[in-house]
């Protein structure tokens, strides 16, 4: 598990090697001040530590499957005395485990 | 009297920027309306990230509210809850797009108490984009939770946005 901090030594690794960065705005285009680059440093290096931390909800939330095709599951299970559904979302959690 | 919606500011890209930002915002008007479209990226997982600007700049605190419903072709929607985020998320691009140019990617936004220094700056808003799993159409509303005047937007991705997209900010006549 990285922390925050490692985060944003891989961000700021990620900036220097994208620079230079422009902002584009009616008044034209440069590019970004040190302040800026700041910014999206800690833009990167937050989504990274999100993605970490909250990323196998979201992988979890995309694998379950739509609440009907879960809900025939349950009712196929039920007809047949079978434990598809429950197996289903065992792998989920398996294949997307909680940080630890 | 006098009605319709009158352009304030606009920006279309040319060539790849990370940032765009589009101004003006002033007791002119109560409400503004934000036209974001033909957003598209080089690659990556890439989310919208809509902040408002002070005095033309970004502001980044973690002051950023937002609820909302992820609308989706490839399964049931999603709950799209941000509480103390540092921007508005899942505007125009909420997942990857890549560089299909099929794939740009559009919101319409309506700004509220922008130029209000005693409320917080508010904004709903309609997005459609489209990843490689079908069609995604946030609908969503966020806050920034300080009381202060904010004169503009800041619209960034996760990785630059490309050629052809245009930001434009009209203002809602009084009438």
């Amino acid at each position: 598990m990285a922390t925050l901090e490692e985060f944003k030594v891989e961000a700021t690794q990620e900036v220097e090697e994208a620079k230079p960065m422009y902002v584009a705005s009616s008044d034209g285009r440069r590019e970004f001040t040190d302040d800026e680059y700041d910014f999206k440093i800690d833009d990167i290096a937050n989504d990274k530590f999100w993605q970490q931390e909250n990323g196998y909800k979201t992988a979890r939330q995309e694998a379950y499957g739509d609440l009907a095709s879960q809900l025939d599951m349950i009712y196929w299970d039920g007809v047949n005395s079978t434990t598809t559904w429950a197996d289903h979302i065992a792998q989920v959690k398996a294949d997307n485990p909680k940080p630890s | 009297m006098s009605n319709g919606i009158i352009k304030v500011d606009e920006v279309i890209t040319t060539q790849a920027e990370s940032e765009i930002k589009v101004g003006g915002i002033d007791s002119k008007y109560d409400v503004y309306m934000l036209q974001v479209s033909g957003i598209t990226t080089v690659s990556g997982a890439t989310i919208g990230l809509t902040r408002v600007t002070t005095n033309g700049t970004a502001q980044t605190g973690t002051n950023y509210d937002l609820a909302g419903l992820g609308l989706r072709t490839d399964q049931a929607y999603t709950h799209l809850t941000n509480l103390n985020y540092t921007e508005w998320g899942y505007l125009g691009a909420w997942s990857h797009q890549g560089s299909n140019s099929s794939f740009r990617g559009n919101f319409t936004a309506y700004l509220f108490n922008f130029n209000n220094a005693n409320q917080y700056s508010m904004i709903t808003a309609k997005s459609i984009s489209r990843w490689a799993n079908g069609t995604l159409a946030p609908i969503t509303t966020g806050v920034y939770k300080v009381a202060e005047i904010n004169d503009g937007i800041s619209y960034t991705l996760q990785s630059d946005i490309q050629t052809g997209a245009r930001i434009s900010l009209y203002g809602l006549t009084n009438s």
